[in-house]
């Protein structure tokens, strides 16, 4: 199940990425924020997935130093992240169709 | 807990030491815009960052030190591997045949799926090839064949070279579309023969309708999708 909860993870991940490089907090915020408060992901949770990802080579990081000195570590998906999102995308859809076919049923 | 011992703990098991210090500014700097945004006290900002001994054993995982010192030494290994390739010119003479029989016997493991047999053949137009997701799709060879009164079939033999992804393309999944100057088509299969470290050989076969000009199969989804045109009315050169 943790497993499952990853890739899930992983997919939103992917998706925000897909929209433009973003930094740890700021995925948390955007994910929170599009979801309507249903995401609300913890650090614990984010990071070990977006260093997980780089180390799959589905996203690179990069670092910035801010205005105020502080060292942020903004990350990209890459082409294979897109292909992976696809492949994740497709995934997904097939298993809502059948969870919808079945209730729709019920 | 104050900050210091947080970050200690959560960067804990991260044994190379440079990922280690990576690792500890990010979080230290998602700590500092955590307070800032949300007005938190230190106390409550790390509650809110879970627990660091959790997050100590994913990182953990994810960081092996053998990644870290793997790139140490590839940058030495690098420095040796111009010094061996010096080597291997000056010695390419004596080893450059038997590379050549090893490469042939694996051509032949390699060889396109074998088709049975059918009572009608003809060989089209092939050689083209599409860009996807990181994989080169070539059309090595293309031959509509037909079983007595059955469906005309375009079989397709594929060679898939895998680039950077270093991983089969699974058709099942990459092959999303088929259709022709007649309409639609109908059933679809794959099959593969062999995979290498570069490239794969694989076999696609689908139903056309008597009277097609051309087939198109789109490969790959969305931005993505690519799609590789059959002219079935022109012969291959034999």
């Amino acid at each position: 199940m943790a497993k499952k909860e990853a890739a899930s993870t992983a997919m939103l991940v992917l998706a925000l990425l897909k929209q433009g490089e973003m930094y740890g907090y700021q995925i948390i915020e955007e994910l929170d924020r599009r979801s309507e408060h249903v995401f609300q992901m913890k650090e614990g949770t984010l990071y070990p997935v977006l260093h997980g990802l780089e180390k799959d080579r589905l996203v690179t990081a990069r670092e910035a130093v801010t205005d105020k000195g502080r060292t942020r570590r903004y990350y990209a998906v890459t082409e294979k992240g897109l292909w992976a999102l696809e492949e994740k995308e497709q995934e997904w859809r097939t298993f809502s169709k059948a969870v919808t076919a079945i209730l729709a049923g019920a | 807990m104050n900050e210091k011992s947080w970050l200690d703990t959560a960067t804990a098991k991260i044994r190379f030491r440079p990922d280690r210090r990576a690792v500890r500014r990010e979080l230290e700097a998602h700590l500092e815009d955590l307070r800032e945004h949300t007005g938190l006290t230190e106390q409550a900002a790390l509650e809110a960052m879970g627990d660091p001994g959790r997050i100590a054993e994913e990182l953990g995982r994810i960081h092996r030190p053998w990644l870290g010192y793997l790139w140490r030494a590839s940058q030495i290994a690098l420095a040796g591997t111009a010094v061996f390739c010096c080597l291997l010119a000056i010695l390419a003479e004596a080893v450059y045949q038997p590379l050549g029989r090893l490469a042939g016997g694996l051509e032949s493991l390699l060889a396109p799926v074998p088709f049975t047999e059918a009572a009608e053949e003809q060989e089209v137009s092939s050689g083209m090839a599409v860009e996807t997701g990181g994989y080169t799709i070539r059309a090595e060879r293309a031959v509509l064949r037909r079983d007595e009164d059955g469906p005309w079939t375009l079989a397709v033999d594929l060679r898939i070279g895998l680039g950077w992804r270093r991983e089969p393309l699974i058709l099942q999944n990459a092959w999303s579309g088929a259709r022709s100057s007649a309409g639609a088509c109908g059933q679809r299969t794959a099959a593969y023969s062999a995979s290498w470290l570069f490239w794969q050989k694989a076999c696609i076969a689908v139903e056309v309708p008597e009277d097609a000009e051309w087939a198109e199969l789109d490969f790959g989804w969305g931005e993505r999708r690519r799609t590789l045109r059959i002219d079935l009315t022109e012969e291959a050169e034999t």
